[in-house]
This record gives structure tokens, C-alpha cells and sequence, in this order.
């Protein structure tokens, strides 16, 4: 090599103020010419260095996210704590069996007289809480024993996975309702009913074990369903739906999904202080 | 941060029955030995010190601070590194996916920052190669190595460690020890085991445990030290031994109340063992 790069090239290319086509010609020159190779390693801002190297790690070594993490981080959801949503192998599996018991049953109901509604209605509600039951879970959980001696609060992972579920849940309710003839934009009253099951199974669990909790509020649910059919004396269909859309209801349902949250928040303390012992 | 443990009179009822009473323990920086057989309540004082189980009386203190207030507890859990029992691995995911899961767990939230962390926790395992491999497709030994992976994520000053080498082959068993053995300095790591080589090898500090109680607490000399005179060589096997080996010779080595013309030999800390819990030792007395 009879000829070297001149400093102030050196210095352009190492600050990355070169063009592709003369910062390429200067790589050229480089490979040949330990001079100039000597010259940039000593004018390299090491910092800048380490972060590249560093990203080119992360594409090397992060495994590529699941469609579920994708959708999630496409919602503006940040990467951590859409990995701790999709972390629960049994959870995500409840969710999945929910959602297809919930939109086979109401299919089977599919163009008879409003009744794929009012079922659709009826089950709903109950689709995510087999999830959130699972959501933080010693059985479910393998992870549960490492995860209880990290400093992450324990109703942040809660309501983390539970907000996820409801979600997933009213996608694949919207999906359900656009699809099974027989079924409109009725199908969408289960969306109070439904987060004031999840709720009310969180607020349950600061006293009881989490999957009590939500077994006492689907049962609850079950219950008050059967109830208005019997008091009402209409089988399951438009009559129930009229009842569950009214004004009133609705307002209900809202009413007792504030009050969970309130007993949530008022009892945040003794999600925090689970353990082996006292479990969720 | 007080780099130390202190446990006074702790007492854990599972049911009606104890399975620690009155276990009284300090452990500093290093490597402290838990032995005992199954049953004698090892796990359960470590899922007390790792945060994950409340006592039912008694008094700990973890690098200063007391577990039982909530506040102490959170920054207890920031400098804590637990490797329970049953490791709990997702098998689905990578090596990297999981020990990145408790990263995030452990509050690690800048993503780069934590890539880089998995990367260095990976690589103080041996895994780094084999960061992208499916749990599920990997030995127990590798398994395990995952574990440690993720209790030493944060760099912890309170490392505990649940019988970490049961299970593992012999070269495994060593690979895991040399990683260990780098890890008590600045630290205080506890390290429950059935097997005795592991405290021969690793711990400066021994606690044997038997019955939930603590019936031994020194060095692993001290507790070779309980067979002084108790190990003999014989050309046949003597029927007072607790314990007779055939040795490759030919002989007998023997552990045990001695003969007074008997050919001693030094004791080894599994004979100390034996010497202190007699047949227990042997697991054909307290169960699980």
C-alpha cells in the first residue's frame, strides 16, 4: 500500500458522516492497509462501539417474537410487559379453550330467533376468567416459587395478565359476533359483565385463593343468569339480551365493576405480601 | 447492606406438625453448607430465606433487613438471588427467553441493559452458546445451569441455592461446582445439598440439619473431625462398623466405634456425617 487515507477522511468515517459510497471506498482501503486500520481504531469512540455491538447481539441472540407478543407490542403495549403477559403457557391455553367453548356454543345457537346473542351474552362474560385464574398461579405457574422472590409486585403481574385476557377477549367476542349469523353489535353488553367478573375474582382474591375467587364469581354470574330466566319466565334468547342491553343494567354492572376496583386498590397490600403459605 | 443472615429461634408448622423448631443459624460472606437428609427441613428454611415462605415465630434478618416488613422485603428481593428446588423453567422457551422473563421479573427494564445482563449471567453459566436452545431440548445438567442463571441475574448479595447439583452426572456435578465455587466472594450464598463432596468442596461454614432442627454448625473440618478415630482400615469387614467399604485392595474401611488396635485413618467430612446423624445419614431413618 504506497498511499493512506488522510486523518480528517479517518475521522468522517468514524463519526459516520460519509456517504454509502465513499464510506465503502474507505472499507476498501482499509482491509488492505494496516496503517489506516491502525489509525481508526485509535480515533474510535469505543462507547459508540460497545452500543453497536450490542445491537447487533440482540439481533443475533433475542429469539423473534410471538404473534401474540407482536400484536401486543404493535398496541404501543412495551416489551416488558407484554413478555410478562405471554410468559403463562397454562394461562394462554385457558384463554384459547374459553374463547372456542364460548363462540362454539354460541354457533351451535347460530340464526335461531336472537338466541346466539343472548347465549353469546350469557357465556361471554365467564370466557377469560379460566385465564385469569391461571394468570398468577402456583399449579399453573412453573416459574410461580422464582417469581414470588423477585421485587415485581405481585397485583402488577395480576392486573398485567388479566387486562391482557380481557382484551384478547374482546377481540375474539367482536370476531365471534361478526361472524356467527344471528349475532350484531348486541354481543357487545358481555363487556361490562365481563370486567366485573375479572375484577370482582382479583378483589375476591385478596382474601381467598385466586381460583376460589373466580369459581365464586362465575357461580355468582351462573346464578343471578338462572335467576332473571326464572323470575322472567323466558327462556334464553332476545328477552334476556333486552335485559342485559338495558340502561340500567348496564349501569349496574359498571357500578359493581368500580367497587371491585376500589376493594382492589383499598386491599393492594395483601397481594403483597403472598407467599408460599398464602397463595393466589 | 449488611452482608450477613441471621435466623433466632425460627420456628415454620406445615399443618399441625413443626418442620423447623427453633432453628437459630448466622452466615456471612461465603459459601455456607446446608446438609442434612430428606426431610430434615432444609428446603424449608431456605424458601424462609429466599422470602417465599413466612415463619410461623421467630426473628430473620437478610443483609440487615427484616423480611417481615414490607419495605425490607422489596429491597431484600433486589439483592436476592434464589434457585429453588424445583428449578420451574418454561420449556417452551429459549434459554435467553427465560432467564430475559426473570429479568424483567427482576425489575431490569431497559431492554438493552438487560440483554446484556442475560448475556453476562449466561456466559458466567457456560450457556452462551447455547442461548437460543429450547429448553425442553436440553440435558438436566444444562437445565440447572439455566436456573443458576437467572439467581445470579443483578449481580445478588444474598445467593440461595436448593440442592443445585441433585441429578447431575459427575462431570456435570463438577462444571456446577467450579461455577459455585467463583461465587462467594462479596456475597453470602447458601447452599443446601445431600452430598457431602459439595461441602468438602465449596463451603468455608456447615450447618447440618436433622429432625427441623440444627444439630451440628462449623467448618467442614470441624465436622470431618466428629469420625477422629472412628475410620479405621481392616482386612475384614468388622461386624461393628456403621459403615464397611471394600476397597479396591481388598481391605475394609470402616466407620464406626473403632477397636483399640484398630489402624485409623483420617476421617473425611461424609464420615463426620455419618458419625453425627448414624443411620439417618444413610437415608433408612427420617423420611421425607
Amino acid at each position: 500500500m504506497t498511499w493512506h487515507a488522510d486523518h480528517d477522511l479517518l475521522a468522517a468515517y468514524c463519526e459516520d458522516r460519509l456517504d454509502h459510497a465513499r464510506a465503502s471506498s474507505v472499507e476498501a482501503h482499509l482491509i488492505g492497509c494496516a496503517a489506516c486500520r491502525a489509525d481508526v481504531a485509535a480515533g474510535q469512540d469505543t462507547a459508540r462501539l460497545d452500543r453497536v455491538w450490542s445491537a447487533v447481539l440482540d439481533r443475533v441472540d433475542v429469539p423473534r417474537p410471538w404473534l401474540l407478543q407482536r400484536l401486543l407490542a404493535r398496541c404501543g403495549i412495551a416489551p416488558h410487559s407484554v413478555r410478562l403477559v405471554a410468559a403463562v403457557p397454562a394461562a394462554r391455553l385457558a384463554w384459547v379453550f374459553g374463547v372456542a367453548v364460548t363462540i362454539l356454543i354460541a354457533a351451535g345457537f347460530a340464526g335461531a330467533a336472537g338466541r346466539a346473542t343472548a347465549i353469546l351474552l350469557m357465556l361471554a362474560p365467564l370466557m377469560p376468567l379460566t385465564a385469569v385464574a391461571l394468570a398468577f398461579n402456583r399449579s399453573a405457574d412453573p416459574a410461580y416459587e422464582v417469581a414470588l422472590a423477585t421485587p415485581i409486585p405481585a397485583l402488577r403481574l395480576l392486573l398485567v395478565r388479566t387486562t391482557a385476557v380481557l382484551v384478547g377477549s374482546l377481540v375474539a367476542g367482536a370476531v365471534a359476533a361478526l361472524a356467527i349469523p344471528g349475532v350484531g353489535w348486541e354481543a357487545a353488553g358481555w363487556l361490562l359483565p365481563g370486567l366485573t367478573l375479572a375484577s370482582a375474582s382479583l378483589a375476591l382474591a385478596s382474601w381467598l385463593p385466586l381460583p376460589v375467587g373466580v369459581a365464586v364469581a362465575g357461580a355468582s354470574w351462573l346464578a343471578l343468569i338462572s335467576a332473571v330466566v326464572a323470575a322472567t319466565g323466558t327462556r334464553v334468547g332476545p328477552g334476556l339480551t333486552d335485559l342485559m342491553l338495558a340502561a340500567d343494567s348496564q349501569v349496574g354492572f359498571a357500578a359493581l365493576a368500580a367497587l371491585a376496583l376500589t376493594v382492589i386498590i383499598a386491599r393492594r397490600d395483601a397481594f403483597e405480601s403472598l407467599n408460599l403459605r398464602r397463595t393466589v | 447492606m449488611s452482608l450477613s443472615v441471621h435466623v433466632d429461634e425460627l420456628t415454620v408448622r406445615l399443618g399441625r406438625s413443626p418442620v423447623l423448631s427453633g432453628v437459630t443459624l448466622s452466615a456471612g460472606a461465603g459459601i455456607t453448607g446446608l446438609l442434612g437428609p430428606n426431610g430434615a427441613g432444609k428446603t424449608t428454611l431456605l424458601r424462609v430465606l429466599a422470602t417465599v415462605l413466612a415463619p410461623d415465630a421467630g426473628r430473620v434478618r437478610l443483609l440487615g433487613r427484616d423480611p417481615a416488613v414490607a419495605s425490607d422485603r422489596l429491597e431484600i428481593r433486589r439483592r436476592l438471588g434464589y434457585f429453588p428446588q424445583e428449578p420451574g423453567l418454561y420449556r417452551s422457551f429459549t434459554a435467553f427467553e427465560f432467564v430475559d422473563y426473570v429479568a424483567i421479573l427482576k425489575e431490569l427494564t431497559d431492554t438493552r441493559a438487560r440483554h446484556d445482563e442475560v448475556r453476562r449471567v449466561l456466559d458466567v453459566v457456560g450457556l452462551r452458546d447455547r442461548a437460543h436452545k429450547r429448553i425442553r431440548t436440553m440435558s438436566g445438567g444444562m437445565n440447572r445451569r439455566v436456573a443458576l442463571a437467572q439467581a445470579l441475574l443483578g449481580d445478588p448479595s444474598l445467593l440461595v441455592l436448593d440442592e443445585p447439583t441433585v441429578g447431575l452426572d459427575p462431570e456435570q456435578r463438577l462444571r456446577f461446582r467450579e461455577t459455585v465455587s467463583q461465587l462467594g466472594a462479596n456475597r453470602v450464598v447458601l447452599l443446601s445439598t445431600h452430598q457431602t463432596e459439595d461441602v468438602a468442596a465449596l463451603c468455608s461454614f456447615v450447618h447440618v440439619m436433622d429432625g427441623g432442627r440444627i444439630v451440628f454448625s462449623g467448618t467442614p473440618k470441624d465436622l470431618a473431625l466428629r469420625a477422629a478415630g472412628c475410620v479405621w482400615l481392616a482386612d475384614e469387614r468388622h461386624p461393628a462398623a456403621r459403615l464397611s467399604m471394600r476397597l479396591p485392595d481388598g481391605r475394609y474401611r470402616h466407620v464406626g466405634a473403632a477397636p483399640a488396635d484398630a489402624e485409623t485413618v483420617s476421617p473425611s467430612v461424609e464420615d463426620g456425617y455419618l458419625m453425627l446423624l448414624g443411620e439417618r445419614a444413610l437415608g433408612t431413618g427420617v423420611a421425607a
